[in-house]
């Protein structure tokens, strides 16, 4: 009995160190994928900036195909988790949301008005077992993706979007609310609505904590209309290229925005399991100390009877 | 001038500059004070900024946009190029 409550404590001892561990890492990997996320900023303000410029300068007729909407017909759905587990509900609760979604919608595997990409093996996994085909899936990556990472999922829902394969995008990711509330959001990322996605990149500042004070700096994109420019080559042929940067910009956003909320949600995840190997730790203890004490006073009972028998 | 330059990833310059030099879509330009508006893309190519004490920077760009405004403002957002994987 003892040995047996013994091994269990060492037993929980052990996992309690494990958790604490990955807590620590978690809560680091999680202010590192947010700075990262917060750096492309600039970028995207100058970027959003000059699309409004050019959108109110030249009255072209000639809008880039990632700009025009079309009736939705078929849509790609965009499913972004994490390649590992051990992070709450991070996963399921996206997975969670597309199910709901594709139950609204009637979305089944013999539905050909749907395409599927897979961000995570979860996400993969999840779309394979339920028998729809994954058109592109991205595995492995690791933390903090770098652009050039991102590239090859833009591309493809840019080109599947330009030849008329696909009428909009669905992406089904995790808010990063604060370091404590994630949440699964459904957006829309294509056709490109550049008021939707000033939206996100005033979204990648958590509503409260950590770098939370970078949300009130968020004028800067409201100048006065510019008069007249020089544009090189020709304004169609910008407006087709920031349109496309966007593109890249936003689902980049959308994956580092993930990263950091897996992290999050592993971080919680990992408290919770620290403090109840604690708490198991701590009653096992109590367990252990009443037996060993029981054990000692029946021993000490019996030494007495034994020696009181003796006596007489 | 001001100048700033952007990728994604980080902020690669930002400051008063004497004048930048760039490839673009139609040629090596060189952008000093007071240009004229002009919006243009980059081709890949070495983004030369000489800042206001005259020192030379050099920065490797990938594709990119340079918007130069009426303020004397110049921007450009550039792609990162990965120069320690392109040997």
């Amino acid at each position: 009995m003892f040995q047996f409550i013994k091994q269990r404590m060492k037993g929980a001892q052990n996992i309690s160190q494990i958790t604490k561990a990955m807590e620590l890492v978690a809560a680091t990997k999680m202010r590192r994928s947010q700075e990262i996320a917060l750096r492309s900023r600039p970028y995207a303000y100058a970027a959003l900036d000059l699309l409004r410029t050019l959108a109110t300068l030249e009255e072209t007729d000639k809008t880039p195909p990632l700009l025009q909407k079309r009736l939705p017909a078929r849509t790609a759905v965009v499913l972004v988790t994490s390649d590992k587990g051990l992070a709450g509900s991070f996963n399921s609760s996206v997975l969670r949301r597309f199910d709901q979604f594709a139950k609204k919608e009637g979305v089944t595997p013999q539905n050909q008005n749907y395409l599927f990409v897979a961000v995570g093996k979860k996400a993969h996994a999840h779309l394979e077992k339920q028998g729809f085909a994954v058109l592109e899936s991205f595995v492995r990556a690791g933390d903090y993706t770098t652009p050039d990472q991102v590239s090859p999922i833009a591309s493809v829902l840019e080109r599947q979007y330009v030849a008329g394969a696909i009428d909009r995008a669905i992406v089904f990711s995790t808010h990063f609310r604060t370091a404590l509330t994630q949440e699964v959001i459904e957006r829309e990322i294509l056709p490109i609505e550049p008021a939707a996605l000033t939206d996100l990149i005033n979204e990648i500042v958590p509503e409260t904590g950590r770098f939370s004070e970078l949300r009130i700096e968020n004028s800067e994109l409201s100048k006065e209309a510019p008069k007249s420019f020089l544009i090189e080559p020709t304004p169609e042929r910008v407006l087709g290229a920031i349109a496309s940067h966007l593109l890249h910009m936003q689902v980049y956003h959308l994956f580092m925005e993930a990263n950091a909320s897996e992290h999050a949600a592993r971080r919680m995840a990992m408290k919770n399991a620290s403090e109840n190997a604690t708490e198991l730790v701590q009653t096992l203890t109590i367990t252990y100390n009443k037996l060993r004490q029981a054990a000692i006073t029946k021993e000490i009972t019996e030494i007495v009877a034994g020696a009181e028998a003796l006596k007489n | 001038m001001k100048l700033s330059i952007y990728s994604l990833k980080q902020v690669l310059f930002e400051g008063e500059a004497e004048s930048v030099n760039c490839a673009t879509e139609g040629g090596e330009i060189t952008v000093l004070d007071n240009h004229e508006p002009l919006i243009a893309t980059l081709t890949p190519g070495t983004i030369t900024v000489k800042d206001a004490a005259g020192k030379e920077h050099f920065i490797p760009a990938g594709a990119g946009f340079l918007e130069v405004t009426a303020e004397n403002a110049t921007k450009i957002l550039a792609d990162e190029v990965d120069t320690e994987n392109r040997k």
